[in-house]
């Protein structure tokens, strides 16, 4: 017996630790979805879907009127966390990113920047604005090496759905892409 | 009692797999160069301690800049490696200020009595986000480091463990380039 609670002990640590490392830096208590990791050119990429009370729970936290916070969770929304380690210097930028749903939909990711013209009246408060704003992933970004990003975007997809996320980003003068499979929306 | 130490010994190498892949996770620990070593806008603000500041009263510093918020988990785990920096380098020309974004100051110091070690550099507040778009930040955390002459000479997107060996050379070292 006591074997077996040590082993079940070591376990426990061990998902632990799994789980932060392929959560990073983004870890909450909405995260128990499954990761989807992509991995290659020294960059990786991890999608966490998030469920809805959580990101809600976040956005009136921050000063969002209720309808607000209603409407962007009832998206499928995600937390994506994008890692360097290449010496060449990559340069993303959001807009070129899109989603593929199961039914062949392909679907822009929404920038943060049309979400805060879709806050603009009216206006947000300041604490909410940046708040909101800071939490979305960077539109356009340079990354080094060592240099992590992340941040949520959102979808308009129903619970449940899945996608894949087709991104693209330059280096060293090229273009390379890459596709992360099999992405499940949470459930509310 | 063999069996013991035989599940023992067990333990800890399984345990020693399952913490690879955290260590092999974690970001390498540089900064990165910033070639245009442009001028750090100068701006004044609200220190959670009361105190306005004018960031060029640093000037003859070097300063760590670090954008960050209560609500950014890479930057809660990031404050205690920055206090640990700040001790480190204490009785050096060198500096840290960390600039909050948009949030109150209640929430900074209920943030800020809850670390370990606590924070004893300076924190201020950027509540309408001017400083973070001086200094063109779009991600949290942001670091930037500041030389002597107020120039911006390195960055990081994403947390550091900023009391690394690595980086305390490569600030210690523009502390003597003068």
């Amino acid at each position: 017996m006591r074997k077996f609670f040590l082993l079940v002990y070591v376990y426990a640590i061990c998902g632990h630790q799994l789980a932060f490392a392929q959560a990073g830096a983004a870890d909450d208590a909405a995260s128990d979805a499954q990761t989807v990791e992509w991995s290659g050119d020294g960059i990786s990429v991890l999608v966490k879907p998030l469920a809805a009370d959580p990101v809600r729970a976040f956005l009136l936290g921050r000063g969002f009127a209720s309808d607000r916070a209603r409407r962007y969770a009832s998206n499928c929304v995600f937390r994506v966390v994008l890692r360097y380690a290449a010496d060449a210097p990559m340069r993303y930028d959001l807009r070129d990113w899109r989603i593929m749903s199961e039914a062949g939909r392909s679907l822009p990711l929404k920038p943060r920047e049309a979400w805060m013209e879709e806050w603009r009246s009216p206006p947000l408060n300041a604490a909410a604005r940046m708040g909101f704003e800071f939490s979305q992933l960077p539109t356009r970004q340079t990354l080094a090496r060592g240099d992590t990003v992340l941040g949520m975007s959102a979808v308009p997809l129903p619970p449940g759905s899945r996608f894949d996320l087709l991104l693209n980003w330059a280096a060293s003068g090229a273009s390379r892409n890459a596709v992360v499979e099999g992405i499940r929306c949470r459930a509310p | 009692m063999r069996l013991d130490i035989r599940l023992a010994a067990a333990s800890l190498g399984l345990l020693a797999l399952c913490v690879q892949p955290a260590l092999a996770a974690e970001p390498a620990q540089t900064l990165t160069p910033v070639p245009e070593r442009a001028q750090a806008p100068d701006l004044v603000l609200e220190a959670v301690d009361g105190a306005n500041l004018r960031l060029s009263e640093l000037r003859g510093k070097v300063v760590v800049v670090n954008f960050w918020a209560t609500w950014c988990p890479p930057c809660r785990r990031e404050m205690p490696a920055l206090e640990r920096l700040n001790r480190l380098m204490r009785g050096q020309p060198f500096a840290i200020v960390g600039i909050d974004a948009g949030e109150e100051l209640e929430d900074v110091l209920a943030f800020r009595g809850s670390v370990d070690p606590a924070p004893s550099f300076r924190l201020l507040l950027d509540r309408e986000g001017k400083a973070l778009r001086a200094f063109g930040v779009s991600g949290l955390p942001t670091t930037l480091v500041l030389d002597r002459e107020g120039r911006i000479v390195y960055k990081a997107l994403g947390a550091r463990q900023c009391d690394h060996p690595a980086i305390v050379a490569i600030l210690r070292s523009l502390i003597g380039n003068r």
